[in-house]
């Protein structure tokens, strides 16, 4: 017990003084950018059947410290932004995706926020390997879009979704961004 | 208030909304970061942006604040280097229990916080999910073995979809589902209304059921945890099947997920949330030492104002800005101080009013005083009782023929350096002060400052001043040519009563002894005759004598009918002289001014003038005369005048020689009449000129007259 107490102090100690090389370590290690997230969005396209449907493909590579977060339950949140260019009228839409872990059921949850579809998958790669095809309805105001209207599509982490305590670093580490390309393409092509 | 003022106001109002707005970021951070929620999430951003705005506001506030006092330390103004004292001190006072709180804090946060991580704790955790997984397992294999039997009953089914509402009427389930290889719905029976449309598996289970995997997953359905079987059913079909789970379990199994859930997220966000503490509990630290400087700076400022006040009203005290009234800055100490230099202040202005008309009146009667001096015939000097000169009025100065107004404040004995001639007159002034008379009166006898032999006669009266203002007054008043004058008054009145009642008989008695000469001329015997000529020779020429007497004093007493008219001085000396030239006795030497120098002047009167000198001259040089006639311009005093000197290398003046020599009927020479320089001085005095005698260094003597030059 003794020897158990001991040992608990130590390693409370230890983990006092990593704590303080971490807090002023950690905004140059932020700043870095240890382990850069990352991603593409492959292909995207409008589809009316007969609603109209964002059919994506996304090549999602989490860095190690957001699939780390989803491992410990915190659920990551993508934002997907669909708006037309120099088309009039101005077509703006945004669609959520979350990604969560259940611990019970050991499973990947994929879930749209707007619309509450959910998949799940058994393990991590399933489950970004799920976003190669993503289809997101959208309101009925996309069932006009013109043919050959630009339309360009963008990805990003939810910061403001992260719990509190994340967000400061998220705005500040590089690992918390995805930051994928902007995609652009013509409706009808 | 005015405009300015409310803007000044609004200003100085900023700093203190600034940190409010800064206080309640934080708590709203801090209520947001302990919550764990994401209630603040959109405007998370907005906060920080704020919060640094607020910050960067407040620090400018105490930049211009630190800046203004600086400037005023700079510039000396009063109450600045107090202020910054103030400040410091305060700050002193404040900070460092700020910074022990902050380091406890934070101590305590971090402690906090790796309190709420335990190993045991974790592990019951841990152990509790994979109880449930076991569980969920169990489930699941049971699931496994009831789709296993379902695919069996179903599978040589005619009518599937009546074999699956049968089949689910009897069982536990609460979806049964058979779709094609492709996908497609061949039929369902749902229990469940969620679960009346059956959701086709994804085209990767559909592939691996397809090779012969069972698919067997335990997923939420609502609120609920349900175990999901696929697999195969021949002949190529796939059979779904949901089955619930026992409900008693599912609250547990919800709020084992639930907790470990959370205790896995804190774990995560351990470090992170350390970090936020951090940042907030640095943020209150930092509105703390913000407020403590503006405080400070605010409540040195406050608390010095009415020193500084005091301090400058001091200053213009002092510039003699009397009566000045400071705003009372509350009931303390400070308000007292003020209250009692206003009351100094007024008191200073009512004295310094009543100093003015004091020194108004003084300067009154001052002014008063010197027109009276100014206008008083006698002269005036006041001395204090240490012997120095302070009051000299024009008619002294006039009297005793020197400039005393520049030796106003010197002490007497100063006077005698600058002029010899009032040695007496200083003298005795010292004398009557030391014997402490009160008042007194004597007669003075001054030389005269031109360097004349002619005595100055003072009357002089003196006092002493009274006790007020210690020291002397003197009063003189010259009497020289009042004396004169009464003397010349009695010889013209002597000369006038003998030319009368003396020369009236002169000429009966010369004609009788004439003709008693002429009756008893050759009738006598030649004894008698001759005496008898002899007496009357001698009664003539006596009677001549008498009557050349009594006309020289018919001539002293004779009032003045000058006509003056432009006279060339020398040419009138010529002419006199040359009546002179005839006696080889005598030996005249002219030395006569180039210049031929005019004067104002009777030339009959001038001419007998210099007649007397030149007589007067030659009676005392003796058997061997010899004498000089000069005339020179000079300059005295600012006045031109032409000096006339005759010069004679006698036997000089009589001893006692003095201003009364040149009275009627005094002479050092035995037949001299007494009238010659009685004439001189007449004459010279007609003519508002001087005269004086000297001796001369080289033996004889010198008579000078000095006439105004025209």
């Amino acid at each position: 017990m003794l020897r158990s107490m001991d040992s608990s102090t130590r390693s409370s100690r230890r983990a006092e003084h990593k704590y303080i090389a971490r807090c002023l370590l950690l905004p140059w290690l932020l700043l870095l950018g240890a382990c850069h997230g990352g991603g593409s969005i492959e292909s995207a396209r409008i589809v009316r059947m007969p609603q109209p449907v964002l059919d994506a493909s996304l090549s999602l590579r989490p860095s190690t410290q957001m699939l780390a977060a989803l491992d410990r339950g915190v659920p990551l949140t993508l934002r997907l932004r669909l708006r037309t260019v120099d088309a009039m009228p101005a077509l703006d839409s945004s669609r959520r995706i979350e990604l969560r872990y259940l611990p019970l059921a050991q499973q990947y949850q994929l879930r749209d926020l707007d619309s509450g579809q959910m998949r799940y998958f058994a393990r991590q790669p399933q489950l970004l390997a799920a976003l190669d095809r993503v289809r997101l309805p959208l309101d009925a105001s996309w069932a006009g879009l013109a043919e050959g209207t630009a339309c360009r599509l963008s990805l990003a982490l939810d910061v403001n979704a992260l719990p509190a305590p994340l967000r400061l670093p998220a705005l500040l580490s590089s690992s918390w961004r995805l930051n994928p390309p902007e995609h652009r393409w013509t409706a009808g092509s | 208030m005015d405009r300015r003022q409310l803007i000044r106001w609004a200003f100085g109002l900023l700093p203190a909304l600034a940190l409010i707005g800064l206080l309640l970021a934080v708590l709203l951070l801090a209520g947001d970061a302990e919550a764990d929620t994401s209630r603040l999430g959109r405007w998370w951003l907005w906060i920080l942006g704020g919060a640094a705005a607020a910050v960067a506001l407040v620090l400018g506030a105490i930049a211009a604040r630190v800046w203004e006092l600086l400037r005023a330390r700079r510039a000396r103004t009063p109450g600045a280097r107090l202020a910054t004292r103030w400040t410091i001190a305060l700050l002193l006072l404040a900070v460092p229990p700020v910074l022990l709180v902050y380091g406890f804090a934070l101590r305590f946060l971090n402690t906090t916080i790796d309190s709420w991580f335990n190993v045991r704790i974790e592990r019951g955790l841990d152990d509790a999910l994979a109880l449930g997984r076991l569980w969920l397992a169990d489930e699941t294999a049971r699931a496994r073995a009831d789709s296993a039997a379902l695919a069996t009953r179903v599978a040589a089914a005619v009518d599937l979809q009546s074999s699956l509402e049968q089949e689910l009427d009897a069982s536990r389930a609460l979806q049964f589902a058979v779709f094609g290889t492709d996908g497609t719905l061949r039929a369902a029976a749902a229990a469940d209304p969620r679960l009346l449309l059956p959701t086709p598996p994804d085209s990767a289970v559909l592939l691996r059921v397809r090779e012969g995997t069972i698919e067997a997953s335990s997923e939420p359905l609502g609120d609920e945890l349900v175990v999901r079987i696929v697999r195969a059913l021949p002949p190529d079909r796939i059979l779904l099947t949901i089955y619930p789970l026992p409900a008693a379990m599912q609250p547990l199994a919800r709020n084992i997920e639930a907790t470990w859930n959370d205790y896995q997220r804190l774990a995560f966000l351990r470090n992170s949330l350390k970090l936020t503490f951090t940042l907030i509990l640095s943020t209150v630290l930092l509105l703390s030492l913000l407020l403590a400087v503006l405080a400070a700076l605010r409540v040195a400022r406050r608390q010095v104002a009415p020193v500084a006040r005091l301090a400058e009203a001091t200053r213009d005290i002092a510039r003699g800005n009397y009566g000045l009234q400071i705003a009372t800055s509350g009931d303390d100490e400070l308000g007292f101080l003020t209250e009692s230099f206003n009351r100094m202040s007024r008191e200073l202005d009512a004295a310094s009013a009543s100093a003015r008309e004091s020194q108004a009146m003084t300067e009154r009667q001052r002014a008063y005083l010197e027109t009276v001096l100014g206008r008083l015939s006698s002269g005036v000097l006041t001395w204090d009782d240490q012997g120095v000169l302070r009051t000299a009025n024009p008619a002294a100065s006039r009297i005793l023929g020197v400039e005393l107004e520049p030796h106003l404040g010197q002490p007497l004995a100063a006077l005698t350096q600058a002029w010899p001639s009032l040695t007496p007159l200083v003298a005795a002034l010292r004398a009557r002060a030391a014997e402490g008379v009160r008042e007194w009166r004597e007669e003075l006898r001054l030389p005269h400052a031109g360097g004349s032999d002619i005595a100055q006669i003072l009357m002089l009266r003196g006092a002493q001043l009274p006790a007020g203002a210690p020291g002397f007054v003197a009063v003189f008043d010259d009497e020289t040519v009042l004396n004169q004058a009464q003397r010349e008054a009695a010889w013209s009145e002597v000369a006038r009563r003998l030319a009368h009642e003396v020369k009236n008989p002169l000429t009966p008695i010369q004609l009788s002894a004439e003709r008693l000469r002429m009756r008893l001329a050759g009738k006598l015997e030649p004894a008698d005759a001759q005496l008898l000529e002899k007496a009357s020779s001698t009664i003539v020429a006596q009677v001549e004598a008498l009557k050349t007497l009594v006309n020289a004093f018919g001539d002293y007493a004779r009032p003045p009918q000058l006509k003056l008219e432009p006279l060339r001085l020398n040419a009138l000396i010529d002419q006199v002289l040359d009546l002179y030239e005839h006696d080889p006795r005598l030996r005249i030497l002219r030395t006569l001014d180039a210049s031929d120098p005019l004067v104002r002047a009777d030339a009959g009167r001038v001419r007998q003038l210099l007649h007397n000198l030149v007589k007067n001259a030659i009676e005392a040089s003796g058997d061997d005369p010899q004498i000089e006639l000069s005339t020179t311009i000079v300059d005295s005093g600012g006045r031109h005048e032409v000096a006339l000197r005759v010069s004679d290398r006698g036997s000089g003046l009589p001893p006692g020689f003095d201003d009364t020599w040149f009275e009627p009927y005094r002479t050092g020479k035995p037949r001299g009449s007494g009238l010659g320089l009685a004439v001189v001085r007449k004459v010279a005095d007609e003519h508002g000129a001087r005269v004086a005698a000297a001796q001369r260094e080289d033996g004889g003597a010198v008579f000078t007259v000095w006439f105004v030059r025209d």
